[in-house]
């Protein structure tokens, strides 16, 4: 849905770019994808692409919210398990 | 992809580390996953060694890549990232006979099946189906025909005398580190050219194709072929076959047969390399549940230049490992030869896009590097993807493809500067925070859940709407829009039910849909304890009251009083609730929620443990919020006391208190400005059937003191109205 497109990276935080496990050892963590709107999209909903230029980005905040609080297992945000929605008080 | 340092060294000379080289390329849109040292790969083509062992690269090669399936592919990454010459593969090993440029009168792909769809001409134009006459092949040894040049663009066979035996440890090394288990020379030998140059190649034993022919051509009805892997398959006409004059050899494509295999004996095989359509193989692959290296590069779409240069380096190969001799030339049936297409790229568009400027020079390298055609036009270029290149459709494509190897880096790190009003905020947002914190201050804790629901979840909460289905859901679990937030909410206390806790109170604000649009909803749920256990208080469940207290508590953060009135039948309260704990909650006479016991059917549904109470709630927030909230307007306070009187009256247990204060207000006495029911007791005293109620009038006027005498009067009037009207008796 965008060209071109790019992804953004943060270094892993657990290991600290040196690698590991949870990053496969490259050191980055992928956290955000974007790009530049594809022409397809545009013409697909009535825009002229000549005449607009579109940007888009997207994270997904559970991932975010797991990395930066350490929760194992992402499905901890849907199950809503009150031992883990009340460890976020108020 | 994996693919050894070793071996992307035959195509480009990059003198810098594994490490270096991943990182770089991870910046340019080819990202490493991983990386491995290996000390004992040292066996180098030619017979030398390297003492130093090898680094296996594992990237991550996206879908719309097949082109760096391959060494030579990453290799011309690693060339255009470091600018540095590479070893074109076409070059390295030019098949005979090639390198006349194609004949303008030949067809331009118009159906797009090799991935240069040419813009503006009609889709669909009929490709002949008509056999092909067969090219016969020198020394005449195998007739070659393509009778589905649709399915099958380009066959290119050759025949080659070999003794079958095993490979050198620079193969044998190579292909284990792959990924690729070592078989015979042959076999090794295409799958060497597989990882080497990212065509898939076949062998069959040429003494086992009858005729000797090969027919390239649909599937017959009923057709079988026991493929490589011992299993018998039963074909389909929209499958494609290699056959031979009598029968099917190998699905095109997809899989080689067992019968036509080559083994220790053959002394004669034929080799492939061919073009095949992605949406057959895609197909066919899927139908026989078939997945092989061959059929996924086939799948994203093949280079059809490619087979020549493939054969020609798998004869090479089989020369050089002295596997054998080649038995006349390669013949390459290619009855349609297609014309790429080339692509206008817009100098401002580049720079309007990427919101920085390539230099021109830039731009020529880095397409030239990747292997596109690049002529200077008026405002900036005419550009040729070439075959590999499955991706490149239009100028944004080639635009990706500057701007990653220019480098991101080079992008300005500013913000963008936006001269604009800043939008309205939704006043829905402002709305739903008020609530959630009112249900939080109750003691609730929010809930999230999904969207999407079982349909059997969804049912009873429907009422008289039909579902809202998914055309296409992810599965069963998600087939329908719900149309209320209970079942999630639900899910969940069964969920810290079965986790051993106790007392539950959970609240969801999110959306709810029907077939006449969608609202958004409060939803609450409450089992357990009314308050938090504490030594203090004496311990009691939640009940109605509770949870209808909450639900006041929420409206009256709008300035709303909710009236509570049985649910009539039919209505999603009805039938969700407990008859006598269930009450549909009206505002102005429109009903915009619903509070009471749930249904132990439901709950059980939900594997919630059996007799447990749970109270349920929902309110449409837009109703509550929409429309004008009355303009306050103060009211003075009163200048004369009030009078209090305490009635005890005997009712039927049937009658509720709506009706009782409903009777009360429609027949009150001016004076009357408030009516409270404060008690209502059944039991020692009471006889069967009926309630003794206890109710609270106070009187009171604006321009004096009552006397004693008109409040008993007043006082006497009400009672009247409730013995007269609903055979109440005053105890």
């Amino acid at each position: 849905y965008t060209e071109p497109s790019a992804e953004v990276d943060i270094r892993c935080i657990r290991c600290g770019g040196d690698g590991c496990a949870m990053c496969k050892r490259t050191g980055w963590i992928e956290i955000l994808g974007s790009g530049m709107v594809h022409p397809a999209v545009f013409e697909h909903v009535g825009y002229d692409p000549n005449e607009v230029t579109g940007f888009a980005f997207g994270m997904g905040i559970e991932r975010v919210a797991l990395l930066k609080w350490g929760v194992e297992d992402i499905r901890l945000f849907y199950e809503n398990d009150l031992r883990f929605l009340e460890q976020f008080g108020r | 992809m994996k693919v050894l340092l070793s071996w992307v060294r035959e195509f480009v000379d990059i003198d810098e580390t594994a490490e270096a080289i991943g990182r770089r390329l991870s910046l340019r849109g080819l990202a490493l996953e991983g990386l491995d040292h290996l000390p004992q790969n040292t066996a180098r083509p030619g017979g030398g060694t390297d003492a130093g062992g090898d680094w296996l690269l594992d990237f991550d090669v996206t879908a719309n890549r097949p082109d760096c399936l391959s060494v030579a592919g990453v290799a011309r990454e690693i060339a255009t990232v470091y600018g540095l010459p590479f070893r074109e593969p076409a070059q390295r090993w030019p098949a005979a006979g090639r390198g006349a440029a194609p004949d303008p009168r030949d067809i331009a792909d118009p159906t797009g099946l090799l991935g240069w769809p040419i813009a503006g001409t009609e889709p669909a134009l009929a490709v002949p189906v008509t056999p092909v006459a067969p090219t016969p092949a020198v020394g005449g040894a195998l007739p070659i025909s393509i009778h589905a040049p649709d399915l099958c663009a380009r066959y290119v066979g050759a025949l080659a005398d070999v003794t079958i035996g095993p490979s050198p440890a620079w193969i044998t090394e190579r292909l284990t580190a792959c990924g690729v288990r070592p078989i015979s020379n042959i076999v090794d030998i295409t799958n060497y050219v597989l990882l080497e140059v990212g065509h898939p190649m076949h062998a069959f034993d040429y003494t086992t194709l009858a005729g000797p022919a090969i027919v390239v051509r649909q599937a017959r009805e009923g057709e079988t072929l026991t493929t490589l892997d011992g299993k018998a398959r039963t074909l389909t006409t929209d499958m494609l076959v290699i056959a031979d004059a009598e029968r099917p050899t190998a699905l095109g494509g997809v899989m080689g047969g067992a019968d036509s295999e080559v083994t220790s004996t053959t002394r004669r095989i034929v080799f492939e390399a061919a073009w095949f359509k992605p949406q057959m193989v895609r197909a066919t692959a899927k139908a026989l549940g078939l997945r092989t290296e061959a059929s996924m590069r086939f799948e994203r779409g093949a280079d059809v230049t490619a087979p020549p240069v493939a054969m020609t380096r798998a004869l090479a190969l089989v020369e050089e490992l002295g596997a054998g001799t080649a038995v006349g030339g390669m013949i390459d049936v290619y009855p349609q030869p297609r014309v790429p297409r080339t692509i206008a790229l817009d100098r401002d568009r580049i720079s309007g896009l990427l919101g920085m400027t390539v230099p021109d020079a830039e731009v020529t390298r880095i397409l030239t590097s990747l292997g596109f055609g690049v002529d200077a036009a008026a405002h900036g270029w005419l550009v040729t993807p070439p075959a590999w290149r499955v991706d490149q459709h239009r100028g944004v494509d080639l635009i990706e493809e500057v701007g990653r190897h220019y480098g991101f880096e080079h992008l300005p790190a500013t913000f963008p500067g936006v001269q604009q009003a800043p939008a309205a905020s939704d006043p829905r947002i402002a709305r739903d925070t008020r609530a959630r914190r009112v249900a939080l201050a109750r003691g609730f804790s929010e809930a999230i859940s999904f969207a999407f629901i079982e349909a059997a979840a969804a049912a009873p909460f429907t009422g008289t709407d039909a579902p809202v289905a998914l055309a296409n859901p992810l599965s069963e679990k998600f087939a329908v829009m719900r149309p209320s937030l209970l079942p999630g909410l639900i899910q969940a206390v069964s969920h810290n039910r079965r986790h051993g806790r106790r007392d539950i109170q959970l609240f969801e604000i999110g959306t709810r849909f029907s077939p006449r649009g969608e609202s958004r909803v409060l939803a609450l749920a409450w089992t357990g304890l009314a308050t938090p256990d504490h030594w203090s208080g004496a311990r009691r469940d939640v009940d109605f009251f509770d949870m209808s207290g909450a639900v006041e508590q929420i409206a009256s953060v709008f300035d709303r009083v909710l009236t509570p009135v049985v649910p009539e039948p039919g209505t999603v309260a009805a039938s969700v609730l407990v008859p006598g704990r269930a009450a549909t909650l009206l505002l102005n006479d429109v009903a915009v929620g619903f509070a009471g016991q749930l249904d132990a059917a439901i709950a059980d549904a939900h594997d919630v443990p059996a007799n447990d109470v749970i109270y349920v709630a929902e309110v449409d927030l837009d109703a509550l919020s929409g429309g004008d909230t009355s303009q306050r307007h103060a009211t003075s306070l009163p200048r004369f006391p009030a009078a209090v009187r305490d009635v005890a009256l005997l009712v039927d247990d049937a009658l509720s208190a709506a009706t009782v204060r409903g009777t009360i207000q429609a027949h009150a006495p001016a004076a009357l400005v408030s009516v409270v029911e404060f008690d209502r007791y059944q039991g020692k005293g009471i006889p069967e059937g009926k309630v003794s109620l206890a109710l609270r009038l106070t009187f009171q006027s604006a321009e004096r003191t009552l006397t004693d005498a008109e409040v008993e009067a007043a006082t006497s009037a009400v009672v009247q109205v409730l013995s007269s009207q609903l055979g109440a008796v005053r105890r």
